[in-house]
């Protein structure tokens, strides 16, 4: 019989990142079936409401009261929970070695009066508001916090433009100013490469590609994904783009987004054609070739072609599509080899398991071109050629799941900052006869979890004592340089038999071929 | 652009308002940086803090 039990702390305010650690702790107890900690703001209380927790209590809860709801096997161990995440949330002690405590913008300029970017990661109720103030007082803005109404986005968007300042989301994951990471980003070394992108994992893949191939990065300007919408009118893809062709240290721009809506792309294609430098252009879904001027613009298809094109134009100043199917020939063939003779013939399906947005897209629009015509490919994202799938907790045929989207993250860790669901998800797959291989990727740096590998310790354990072989592909979004250190974690998974790819693309590459039996030259027709 | 220009010119120096863990990796790559420990404002009633706002 199953307890569901609420308390509530009042009057105390800690940030997502520290509760979700809290939940995180508690998830892992003993008769947890989910523990979640929130602050009680309308936006999580509704979304309490859609999966049925919101208890009266939790109802009169306040913005700056936490909300603590577990479900558990036994009411002991709901109680057992909840006072071990009281303990936790009151031990968090601050580690902040400042001198002075600032409370508002005004306050902090004081400590810090030459102060130029204001990043804000508060509830979206609030981060509006205080984006308005720092606008105010001439700071630039990265607005990490989602949920904001899009009229505000528009009018803080359009008075930062008009001020000359730039506001960089909101819902802006990654962001790197002068090779200094902001949010959810690689370590890269500096370089002549600018971005300006609509998507987080996006532009980490494309940083992480360009510094393996010894071409730095030195600013990442993240636009938020709303930005190409009409109603927005790509205001900060088009300063970013402006701004980046200022800065004489970018010798090449790249632009990696969703394509915008159509008179928003067509103004960033006009804008595009004014700069100075030359530009690169992914517009993930749209088919290269809509925009290609040489020596002057040039449109890709994948993340890949836009690290290996950008690279191979610093390298040679030649711009070029740089177009590959794998880096290594040989050792797909060997792959394909050995995978053919291990898998049982009821082994049919890919299973993806991402935490990555862009990445799931990607490998979504990559994979559903390998698949034979009769075969589906279910998802969770929206993109033409794909099935949406009804039920995202159940796979079926071949099925890529955005373990990051909101239907995941309610209450719960992102992926990329602790792997509890996708472990869950990983062990249902594999215990699935029909699961011919998983396909999974790992995105370090800085706000990612600092060891992701050991966080799944348990499951590839389970999965290496299976009766049956499930192959794994993986792909690692990160450098050396990372606090999570890929030249460590490369030989890590290779040493369990799980296939490490250099990029996603060519991970998803490698999974259609193991599920569908397929080789490689009906890639390379 | 000019304020914009003059970020990507001179690096960021941050004012960072909320996650704490953004405040400690600025701190690691050296950088200027305060935090800012928010709170939600008018004891999280957004209905009181715009007619605080108003007000002021």
């Amino acid at each position: 019989m199953f307890s569901v039990k609420t308390h509530i702390i009042r009057q105390l305010y800690r940030d997502s990142v520290q509760l979700m650690r809290a939940a995180s702790a508690a998830n892992k107890l003993e008769g947890i079936k989910i523990a979640s900690v929130f602050m009680g703001t309308p936006k999580n209380k509704s979304l309490l409401e859609e999966v049925g927790l919101l208890t009266p209590e939790a109802q009169n809860a306040k913005s700056n009261d936490i909300i603590i709801s577990v479900h558990a096997d036994t009411k002991s161990n709901a109680s057992k929970a909840i006072q071990y995440i009281i303990d936790l949330i009151s031990q968090e002690v601050t580690t902040l070695k400042e001198v002075a405590i600032y409370r508002s913008i005004r306050g902090a300029l004081t400590g810090l009066t030459d102060a130029n970017l204001a990043v804000i990661s508060i509830p979206g109720e609030f981060a509006a508001r205080e984006t308005r103030l720092a606008l105010e007082q001439n700071l630039n803005v990265m607005l990490f916090s989602d949920n904001v109404p899009i009229e505000d986005e528009i009018a803080l968007k359009n008075k930062a433009h008009e001020e000359g300042l730039i506001v960089m989301g909101p819902d802006c994951g990654t962001a790197m100013i002068k090779n200094v990471g902001l949010g959810f980003a690689n370590v890269v070394m500096p370089g002549p490469i600018g971005i300006v992108a609509a998507s987080g994992t996006g532009t980490q893949e494309v940083m992480v590609l360009c510094h393996q191939r010894g071409i730095g990065v030195t600013h990442a300007i993240g636009t938020g994904s709303r930005d190409i919408k009409d109603s927005v009118g790509g205001v900060t893809m088009i300063d970013g783009l402006h701004g980046l062709d200022h800065d004489p240290t970018v010798q090449s721009i790249v632009i990696v987004s969703k394509p915008p809506d159509n008179k928003t792309l067509q103004k960033v294609l006009e804008e595009v054609q004014i700069c100075s430098k030359p530009v690169i252009i992914n517009f993930l879904g749209k088919k290269a070739g809509y925009c290609d001027h040489p020596g002057k613009t040039l449109t890709v298809n994948t993340l890949e072609e836009v690290a290996y094109s950008a690279s191979h134009f610093i390298q040679s100043k030649e711009l070029k599509r740089i177009s590959v199917i794998f880096d290594d020939y040989e050792e797909i063939k060997r792959i394909l080899s050995k995978t053919k003779s291990i898998l049982m013939p009821e082994q049919k399906y890919i299973r993806g398991l991402f935490a990555g947005g862009t990445f799931t897209y990607e490998a979504a629009m990559i994979i559903s071109d390998i698949l034979r015509p009769t075969e589906s490919l279910w998802t969770n994202v929206n993109l033409g050629g794909t099935k949406q799938i009804e039920n995202p907790n159940m796979s079926r045929e071949h099925t890529l799941i955005d373990m990051g989207a909101d239907e995941f993250t309610v209450g719960k860790p992102h992926p990329m900052i602790d792997q509890t669901e996708r472990t869950r998800r990983f062990l249902k797959e594999i215990k699935d006869p029909q699961t011919a291989v998983i396909l999974i990727d790992f995105v370090f740096g800085w706000g990612s979890h600092i060891d992701p590998l050991t966080d799944m310790q348990d499951a590839f354990t389970q999965w290496e004592l299976l009766d049956r072989n499930i192959p794994i592909v993986t792909h690692l979004c990160g450098t050396e340089l990372d606090p999570q250190d890929l030249n460590k974690s490369i030989p890590t998974l290779e040493d369990l038999g799980i296939y490490v790819m250099p990029t996603n693309a060519q991970a998803a590459r490698l999974a259609a071929l193991i599920a569908t039996r397929g080789d490689l030259n009906q890639l390379m027709k | 652009m000019e304020k914009l220009d003059k970020l990507l010119s001179t690096g960021p120096k941050v004012l960072n308002i909320g996650l704490q863990s953004f405040y400690e990796s600025c701190e690691t790559q050296g950088i200027p940086t305060v935090h800012i420990r928010w709170e939600p404002p008018a004891q999280g009633n957004p209905e009181l803090l715009s007619l605080l706002d108003k007000l002021l």
